[in-house]
């Protein structure tokens, strides 16, 4: 079988680490996937045969850019969706 | 003009270039793009004047000077939302026996064979199972009767009703025989009909499906299902019959028979489901399963189908997630966030043991994995519900913080169906990634958005039976 390795490189202040392990909770069980960071960018490193790798690297942009988007919507938040939650069953809390 | 400011929600791109928001109020907002970009990047007065008056009166946004006030109505929503998934289970199933006169492939509770002694539930055991159901229901209770197949113990099935009458007097009672109907005869019918117990008969479809997945040694099965079925609503026309179809390989190429099948029979009722990884079926999955895109698009050509007919089809599953994106109604135990286990539905199983649900008896059936017993028939039921294994089973199952449902679009919508990932991965919260729950219920879930919003025909018919089928 043919193996292919794949770099994707995003910038460090696009996206944070949490953010980006969440894309690659998504990718095949069958590539096999490293993070790597540098001074001023994340690298991934997707391998596996030839065509998963291809498919799964598209999937991958598409995840990241939706990502990057979520990290940026959390950061203008006015609160954080977990300290709602957290409210949410502090309430519960109260009534029982 | 008004300076807002955007609350937390989570996101999904779908058709046609359309976005769908939810939030943790269990709201959501079908979006254009512009709509959608204009959201993420703040140009908040450049939405679409219609659909920033929706998106505020929802809580995604937000005058800045009330963002808090807005949080705080969005927790209380969602304190709300739970409350309603913790209330008393309304489903209890009683299992007379797990002998059974069929030799379904797909078996999900790994039934034993007609005649075997040792698998049927002693009638000195109903009055410890009404004293649980006492313990914990509400006033209106559904009872049902699962297999193997229950009729084959039907002397414990009328002192259980009869028993069941005097001692939860006062409560409000469905009783349901889940059955195939092998052993039915007159006399149990009349019985049925005269105390109005509900049948749910397994049928699946044509002949040379049915008789395929669902075969017995003593009879043809489907001549025999659909001949008790018409003798039904010929001579017993106060009997309600509802059907109930679990989908095989075998079944994919076959949607349009499916449900011309259902219509022979003169049912307009129709509820599909897809093969559970349980019992039997762990072992046949190869010879019987599929993957998620194989089952959606059969599921999408079923209900094309049925959109396209004359007759008024209501197919419940799809009922069943229509009520809980638009009413957020908790009654489909899959679709419970916290999961429906003891909150949703109990199973007392033919040797004694309780579950918090049928799967979770499925399960035990076939790995015997003791932690899924929550206790005994004799156990004093309020010593029985508070045990660490109950609390370890349901712990992890809130899915709005689940990894891999946390980020959703559908997570409030959806269920955390734990018992599926322990029977599949190994763990109650499962990686989602590989989870075939997950997969299905994405697809389900993006199919009935695109399709409602998408298709006025298609949501024509789905306002109907939120209006009439629920």
């Amino acid at each position: 079988m043919d193996i292919n390795i794949k770099s994707i490189k995003i910038n460090k202040d696009k996206i944070d680490e949490i953010s980006l392990r969440n894309c690659l909770y998504w990718v095949d069980e069958n590539i096999t996937w490293e993070l790597l960071e540098g001074d001023l960018k994340w690298e991934v490193l997707l391998s596996g045969s030839v065509d998963l790798v291809e498919k799964e690297t598209k999937l991958f942009n598409i995840n990241i850019n939706d990502n990057i988007l979520r990290f940026n919507l959390s950061r203008g938040s006015h609160s954080t969706r977990e300290q709602i939650i957290k409210n949410a069953l502090l309430k519960l809390a109260k009534n029982d | 003009m008004i300076n807002y400011t955007h609350l937390p929600f989570n996101f999904k791109g779908l058709q046609d270039d359309k976005y769908l928001v939810s939030n943790l109020a269990g709201q959501h907002q079908h979006l254009s793009k512009l709509d959608f970009d204009n959201l993420t990047h703040a140009k908040y007065n450049q939405i679409e004047q219609k659909s920033l008056n929706s998106l505020e009166s929802k809580h995604f946004i937000a005058p800045k000077n009330e963002a808090k006030m807005r949080e705080s109505i969005i927790a209380s929503k969602l304190a709300l939302r739970i409350q309603n998934s913790l209330k008393r289970p309304t489903l209890f199933m009683v299992v007379p026996t797990l002998r059974c006169d069929h030799d379904c492939h797909y078996c999900q509770v790994s039934r034993v064979t007609e005649n075997k002694k040792g698998y049927d539930l002693e009638e000195k055991h109903i009055a410890g199972i009404l004293d649980h159901i006492e313990f914990l229901a509400d006033k209106h209770i559904k009872i049902e009767f699962q297999g193997g197949e229950p009729l084959l113990n039907f002397n414990f099935i009328r002192n259980f009703f009869d028993t069941a009458k005097i001692k939860l007097k006062g409560k409000h009672i469905e009783f349901v025989i889940a059955t195939a109907l092998g052993p039915i005869n007159n006399e149990m019918l009349e019985w049925i009909e005269l105390n109005n117990i509900h049948l749910s008969v397994s049928f699946d479809g044509p002949e040379h499906i049915h008789s395929n997945n669902r075969p017995s040694k003593k009879f043809n099965s489907y001549e025999n299902t659909v001949d008790n079925i018409r003798l039904i609503k010929k001579h017993f026309k106060g009997i309600d019959v509802s059907l109930l179809s679990t989908i095989t390989k075998q079944s994919l190429q076959h949607p349009k028979q499916i449900v011309d099948s259902y219509l022979e029979l003169g049912t307009k009722n129709l509820f599909i489901r897809p093969l559970s990884p349980y019992g039997f079926a762990t072992d046949t999955w190869g010879t019987l399963g599929y993957s998620a895109n194989e089952f959606m698009n059969f599921y999408k050509e079923l209900i094309a189908y049925i959109q396209e007919l004359p007759q008024d089809i209501i197919e419940h599953s799809a009922l069943f997630h229509l009520n809980r994106i638009f009413s957020q109604a908790t009654s489909y135990v899959d679709l419970k966030s916290p999961a429906g286990i003891v909150f949703g539905a109990m199973c007392f199983d033919y040797n004694g043991n309780i579950f918090g649900s049928d799967e979770s008896r499925m399960l035990w059936t076939s790995t015997k994995a003791d932690e899924l017993i929550i206790g005994h028939i004799s156990d004093e039921p309020k010593n029985t519900y508070t045990k660490p294994n109950l609390i370890a089973l349901l712990r992890d199952t809130f899915v709005e913080v689940n990894p891999g449902c946390n980020d959703c679009v559908y997570s409030q919508f959806c269920g955390a169906d734990p018992v599926h990932h322990l029977a599949t991965q190994g763990d109650l919260i499962g990686h989602k990634a590989r989870s075939f729950f997950c997969q299905i219920e994405t697809q389900m879930f993006d199919f009935i958005f695109n399709e409602y919003y998408l298709n006025n025909q298609m949501r024509k018919m789905f306002d109907g039976w939120l209006s009439n089928g629920s």
